[in-house]
């Protein structure tokens, strides 16, 4: 069975851009532009093997999303790998991506190397 | 007020200016010489007024044998004045002065020889041995002179001014003394004499000015000092010395002394008081300046990181895609197209890099570029980017080696992140300004200090532009149209490597020859401390942070 990725990003560019990559790796792949809409996704049954999920989103923001899935204990197990376009200083980092199972920085990792660390997180073996 | 009241006044001001500049610095042998002057002058004035009161034989003398010692402690002061101390020269002059002043006091207060009788201040008799008293104390006022005016010219211009003062004071003095103890009694004119000792107030009122002068606030100030404790000694003599014996004329000055040191005081105590509203309302404007300036600073890295996360966004996609064709082959494009794509690739790349650049180039700057520092192992961080950077250095056909030291490295405390970016940052100068060549990265422990070095068999940095290296956007062959456009990067590497380490209390630096390659170093402590390079610039958190 694939694995399934939930893609939470408000930008269209970005969002296809990792759909495109990953579902190319056979993954299942959902896009959410809002963090209001992956609530609705996940609370509506969705149970995804890992969430990229970007820090500025319209409303409420990727962290405060973050912290709603780790309460839930439908969600809290869900691999999530933070990836934010914006330059953080470490302490911001820290701050952040403390709840994360991963922290990137969008421009800093290719495509291939992303996929390639989701496969690792999720025990994903090729 | 008769000359006689004048006189004791004199002796009393003449006090109250050697107390005030004894108590501005009571540890500086300047003042304190300056003060045993004044002192010596006011006693001196004082017996003068005793005399005037009772000539008596025993004031008369005493009033002699005191005047040689004011000499040496004027000696004294001008000396420090000048020179900050006295000579060895001086001191055996002051040595051999006091001596001879001591044999001439005992033969003063104890022989015949010197003075006879006294009738007034302008009749008495001296006995054969007050000859060599006058020509010994023309000797040492002519040298004391002579010393004042040489010491004058060799001064600086600034010393000068204040010299000048002094000189001055003394011409003053010496002029009326002679004009009034030799000119005026050789034209029959004696009644005037007894003003020689009181000129001396121009002596010490010039020499206290030329010490605390310069400042006009600072003038006005010990004014007022000088009234008041001249106030005091006053009423002291007044109450306990004079009583009712004062004549108007002292009480007169006594009440417009009161009058004037009274409105000074009222006038001083209002100044304050507006002073302090002032100083409180730019303290309160400052305040609000500093909250402005913290909003801005605040503001400022807002906008900056949001302007480089609208940048980073569509580089983002650009440079994933392209990817995406270019290394992954995912759109199977031929090789001229790849070709025709990469550039595009390497330039968004670069664009990536400079976005990041930027925005740490303006934390450095505004002093807010921060470090997370931790116990880590330096060895198997080098270890870990070198086996990283192998593929990126054989595609320049450059192999890359990593010599480590025969000593262990330590776990020692730095920012993993931060000095991953510095090596990073060497490897890929060399990287990018070495053909077919050898990059070998190596560290060893000098000291207190590990000191990791990065070398190439590259191109080498011309010397013009070696001094410019670390400087921020400078890079080599910008404008040299045979440098590849690959080979340029954004001219910040340098200047983020350099303060990076600089905050860890480490230090950068390079050699290099044209056309043989070059090394980079960078030493780190083996012991972090906080304030590694600027306590003032860099201030920390608990957990080892520098700001």
């Amino acid at each position: 069975m694939n694995h399934k990725l939930l893609v939470v990003d408000d930008n269209k560019g970005c969002a296809d851009l990792y759909k495109m990559r990953f579902e190319y790796d056979k993954w299942e792949v959902e896009v959410a532009f809002s963090a209001e809409e992956a609530l609705d996704l996940l609370n509506s049954g969705y149970l995804p093997d890992a969430i990229l999920l970007d820090i500025m989103l319209p409303k409420m923001q990727g962290d405060e999303l973050l912290g709603i899935i780790r309460e839930n204990t439908k969600t809290k197990d869900i691999k999530v790998i933070i990836l934010t376009a914006l330059n953080l200083n470490d302490e911001d980092r820290t701050r952040i991506c403390k709840h994360a199972d991963a922290c990137l920085f969008k421009i800093d990792i290719m495509p291939k190397e992303l996929v390639a660390k989701v496969d690792e997180l999720v025990g994903n073996k090729k | 007020m008769t000359i006689t009241q004048f006189i004791l006044i004199v002796s009393l001001f003449n006090f109250a200016l050697g107390f005030y500049v004894l108590k501005t610095n009571p540890n500086n042998p300047l003042n304190k010489w300056f003060g045993l002057c004044s002192f010596q002058l006011s006693i001196w004035v004082f017996q003068n007024y005793l005399f005037q009161l009772s000539t008596s034989i025993f004031i008369l003398r005493s009033i002699y044998a005191l005047a040689p010692f004011i000499v040496i402690s004027g000696l004294s002061w001008i000396s420090y004045f000048r020179n900050g101390k006295i000579s060895s020269n001086l001191q055996k002059f002051n040595i051999v002065q006091f001596i001879i002043n001591i044999i001439f006091a005992v033969f003063m207060m104890t022989s015949n020889d010197m003075i006879i009788s006294a009738k007034s201040y302008t009749s008495y008799k001296t006995g054969p041995l007050f000859g060599f008293y006058t020509i010994y104390m023309v000797i040492v006022l002519v040298c004391f002179i002579s010393y004042i005016v040489a010491q004058y010219f060799y001064s600086n211009a600034e010393l000068k001014k204040r010299f000048r003062f002094i000189l001055s004071g003394i011409l003053i003095m010496v002029f009326t003394s002679a004009l009034v103890g030799f000119i005026l009694p050789a034209m029959n004119i004696s009644r005037y004499n007894m003003l020689d000792s009181p000129s001396s107030i121009f002596f010490v009122l010039l020499g206290t000015y030329s010490i605390v002068n310069n400042k006009f606030l600072d003038i006005r100030s010990a004014a007022t000092e000088i009234i008041a404790y001249f106030l005091v000694i006053l009423m002291f003599v007044f109450l306990f010395v004079i009583g009712e014996n004062a004549g108007i004329g002292l009480k007169l000055v006594l009440f417009i002394v009161l009058i004037f040191s009274s409105y000074l005081l009222v006038k001083s105590v209002r100044k304050e008081v507006i002073a302090m509203e002032k100083i409180e309302k730019l303290a309160h404007k400052l305040e609000d300046d500093k909250k402005k300036l913290v909003e801005l600073d605040r503001m400022k890295d807002e906008f900056l990181q949001m302007a480089t996360h609208e940048l980073n966004t569509p580089i983002t996609v650009i440079q994933g895609k392209l990817s995406m064709a270019i290394d992954e082959n995912m759109c199977n494009l031929d090789e001229k197209q790849k070709e025709f794509l990469e550039p595009v690739l390497v330039d968004t790349k670069r664009l990536s890099n400079l976005s990041k650049d930027i925005l740490d180039v303006a934390r450095i700057d505004q002093h807010r570029l921060k470090i997370n520092v931790a116990e880590a192992d330096l060895d198997a961080l080098i270890d870990s980017i070198v086996s990283d950077f192998k593929n990126e250095a054989k595609e320049r056909g450059n192999s890359i080696e990593y010599i480590k030291s025969n000593e262990k490295l330590p776990r020692i405390s730095f920012d993993q992140s931060k000095i991953g970016e510095v090596i990073s940052n060497l490897l890929n100068n060399a990287n990018k300004f070495t053909e077919n060549g050898q990059i070998t990265i190596k560290s060893i422990i000098r000291e207190d200090r590990v000191i990791v070095s990065v070398s190439d068999t590259g191109i080498g940095i011309e010397k013009e532009a070696q001094d410019h290296l670390f400087e921020k956007f400078y890079q080599v062959g910008r404008f040299d149209s045979e440098s590849p456009q690959e080979q340029q990067g954004s001219g910040l590497g340098l200047y983020i490597s350099k303060n990076i380490i600089e905050i860890h209390g480490g230090k950068i630096w390079f050699e290099s020859n044209k056309d043989r390659g070059s090394t980079f170093y960078f030493s780190l402590p083996l012991e972090y401390k906080e304030n590694g390079r600027n306590n003032k610039k860099y201030k920390s958190n608990h957990k080892i942070r520098v700001l």
